[in-house]
């Protein structure tokens, strides 16, 4: 309920935003977008009056109920993995394809090992990997002919 | 009646059979890795038709574009991710029959289906094309903005947790769908000064990364509990079992399989759009519309059946008129006019035989999908279900990088389907799902140009808005989607009012699992 209150405040702002940014542009070009950032105000609020209700607050309750009893999910990893991703995209260009994937697949495994993988398991899903990256990599560039970013390396 | 047994004569010849074979293979594929669409697949393989006869260069390229749409499902099945747009659909329950341990039972499903609806599209194609070609012909800018609304629709459909969360995705779809240059005036839209966002965004980048990197996420976030991202359940006879389940409902294969040859048809619908419909058109007319979503067999019927029929439907305004029905058929006009062939009446009388042949070359790969395809599905399954997911997530966002970079050999598409691929995360996690918002995205553009080319029209006749309402399309339209934006409401109301109907109707695979 919260949550839904957040996300209705947020969007109402997005739209708002939407809809000012689009009176810079011309009487067609503007059209579509502000129909479109008015319609998502209106059902943003519609959200927001909705967590207001009985019936969302027994909602609410359940799903409480629900995530007490649910296994946590891992929130340290994925926000390690979406550095790492993040990482992985900007050094594309400077590093070379290749070699920036092969960095970040690494790191990403290393990151991920799970409690029953010892230091040969993590070396065995690393090197599958390495495999699996140059076969494509390989495809890519020489049968499909794309030409992917070679930076510094490759 | 002579061209046609020729065509027949030449397409059963074993080099013909082979090159269909090959093609459908290759099709396959390329379009089971996401982010390589059908379109791209024939683009990339047309230069190896150069040399070859124009007989031998389309039946290649036939079973290139019905391998490549069907090839889509075995990414929307094991990672959740489409292979191609069309296969949007194929993710909402192909994915969630996959979870349950059921991945080659829904590749299976996906297998007959489209081999199905492709031989119904391919009958449409040789009996019914100058007809439904003049017929497409009818579509103007008001009947582009209703087909788009009615698109829209499927909202309702695909969020019936919270009908409200599904129509803001789509309004934000609609919004990122605004993002570069207007399509009548040609202002710059939401670029913030950033050259990469003034073309628009790329579809694809912005397919996979709403759709496969919360995935990827959601593995990592849970990978301490479960081991591999989807289990694996080997049985027996599984192709004897699952047509015995969808022998029971033909009309479902009927229906999603017309209804996608005729959307198929529509310049510029296209497979993306004709799986949408149709798997909505499922949820609609099911007597249990509950179970869709979470594993139906009927689901990934409708979308399969409907999305391979509009491959044949595309190449109707394409053989008939020269106006490709999707952009993958833009392709093949290429490849005919490379060729020397000029689509139109021509086709039909000075090159039958080799128009023919090119027709029941669709008929054969159609076939073909079937041993192909169930092979290829059962490995594929076995090997991506067989993977730790320390391996699987980041080998699945490794293919993301390469493939939305591919499109247009772009960094900047990969950045777009990072962010993207964040918002959708973040989205999902506060009950945004990304089917909403694809929607939105696909129908986006086509919405806008239509509606302000109504408009433009409208006000040269004097009446801006009565254009929207007094064209007999539009008028059809418009009666679909009041009752496809009503029709889950009122399915709602009714099973609340009589819940013991709705418990006698059971499900064919809650029905097998009691015969087991």
């Amino acid at each position: 309920m919260r949550n839904n209150r957040l996300v209705a405040l947020t969007l109402i702002a997005f739209g708002l935003f939407a809809w000012l940014e689009s009176q810079r542009y011309g009487a067609l070009s503007r059209l579509f977008p502000q129909v479109v950032a008015l319609a998502l105000v209106v059902l943003s609020l519609v959200l927001l009056a909705q967590t207001f209700t009985a019936r969302a607050r027994r909602a609410e309750a359940v799903r409480r109920e629900g995530r007490a009893e649910a296994e946590k999910p891992d929130l340290r990893s994925v926000g390690l993995s979406v550095l790492i991703m993040i990482a992985w995209t900007l050094l594309l260009e400077p590093l070379g394809f290749w070699t920036a994937s092969l960095l970040a697949f690494a790191l990403l495994v290393v990151t991920l090992r799970t409690r029953d993988q010892d230091a040969a398991a993590v070396w065995k899903t690393v090197l599958a990997g390495v495999v699996l990256m140059t076969a494509f990599v390989l495809v890519f560039r020489i049968t499909l002919r794309v030409p992917l970013p070679t930076g510094l390396f490759w | 009646m002579p061209a046609v047994l020729q065509a027949v004569l030449t397409v059963l010849h074993p080099l013909n059979l082979f090159l269909i074979g090959t093609g459908v293979t290759a099709g396959i594929a390329v379009g089971a890795l996401p982010g390589l669409t059908a379109t791209m697949a024939i683009a990339l393989l047309v230069p190896f038709t150069f040399g070859m006869n124009v007989v031998h260069a389309l039946v290649l390229l036939g079973g290139i574009y019905c391998g490549a749409i069907y090839g889509g499902s075995y990414a929307a099945i094991l990672i959740n991710t489409p292979g191609t747009p069309a296969a949007i659909a194929t993710t909402f329950d192909g994915f969630a029959l996959a979870r349950k341990g059921h991945a080659y039972r829904a590749i299976v499903v996906a297998t007959i289906a489209s081999a199905v609806g492709g031989l119904v599209g391919v009958f449409f194609l040789l009996f019914l094309s100058p007809p439904l070609a003049r017929a497409s012909l009818r579509f103007g800018p008001p009947e582009f903005f209703w087909l788009t609304v009615f698109g829209l629709t499927i909202i309702a459909t695909i969020s019936p947790k919270s009908t409200v969360k599904g129509l803001i995705g789509g309004a934000i779809g609609l919004l990122i769908g605004t993002i570069g240059i207007s399509p009548i005036e040609g202002n710059v839209r939401f670029a913030f000064r950033t050259v990469a966002l003034q073309n628009g965004i790329t579809l694809i980048p912005a397919l996979i990364g709403l759709f496969c990197v919360p995935e990827i996420l959601d593995m990592i976030a849970s990978r301490h509990h479960r081991e591999t991202a989807i289990p694996y359940r080997s049985q027996r006879h599984m192709l004897r079992r699952v047509w015995r389940l969808m022998a029971r409902k033909p009309m479902l294969l009927l229906r999603s399989s017309v209804i996608g040859t005729i959307i198929g048809i529509v310049p510029g619908a296209g497979a993306n759009i004709a799986g949408m419909v149709s798997y909505n058109e499922a949820v609609r007319v099911s007597r249990q519309p509950e179970k869709f979503g979470e594993g139906s067999i009927d689901g990934i019927t409708a979308a399969e059946a409907s999305n391979n029929a509009g491959v044949a439907g595309s190449l109707v305004p394409l053989l008939t008129l020269g106006i490709p029905g999707a952009p993958p058929a833009a392709v093949l006009l290429g490849a005919l006019l490379l060729k020397g062939m000029r689509p139109g009446a021509e086709l039909f009388t000075v090159h039958a035989p080799i128009t023919y042949t090119f027709m029941f070359s669709l008929v054969i790969a159609n076939i073909a999908l079937l041993p192909l395809g169930l092979m290829l599905g059962k490995a594929a399954s076995k090997v991506v279900t067989g993977l730790p997911i320390t391996l699987l997530a980041p080998l699945v966002f490794f293919l993301s990088v390469i493939g939305s970079f591919a499109i247009q050999n772009n960094i900047a598409d990969v950045y777009v389907m990072l962010a993207l691929g964040l918002v959708g995360y973040v989205g999902r996690r506060v009950g945004l799902q990304p089917g909403p918002i694809v929607l939105g995205l696909i129908l986006g553009s086509m919405c806008e140009q239509g509606l302000v080319q109504s408009i433009l029209m409208g006000r040269a006749a004097g009446t801006p808005l009565a254009i929207f309402f007094t064209r007999p399309i539009s008028i059809i339209l418009i009666g679909l989607t009041v009752v496809s934006a009503f029709w889950p409401m009122l399915a709602r109301m009714r099973q609340r009012r009589t819940p013991a109907i709705a418990a006698a109707h059971t499900h064919p695979i809650v029905e097998e699992k009691r015969d087991a």
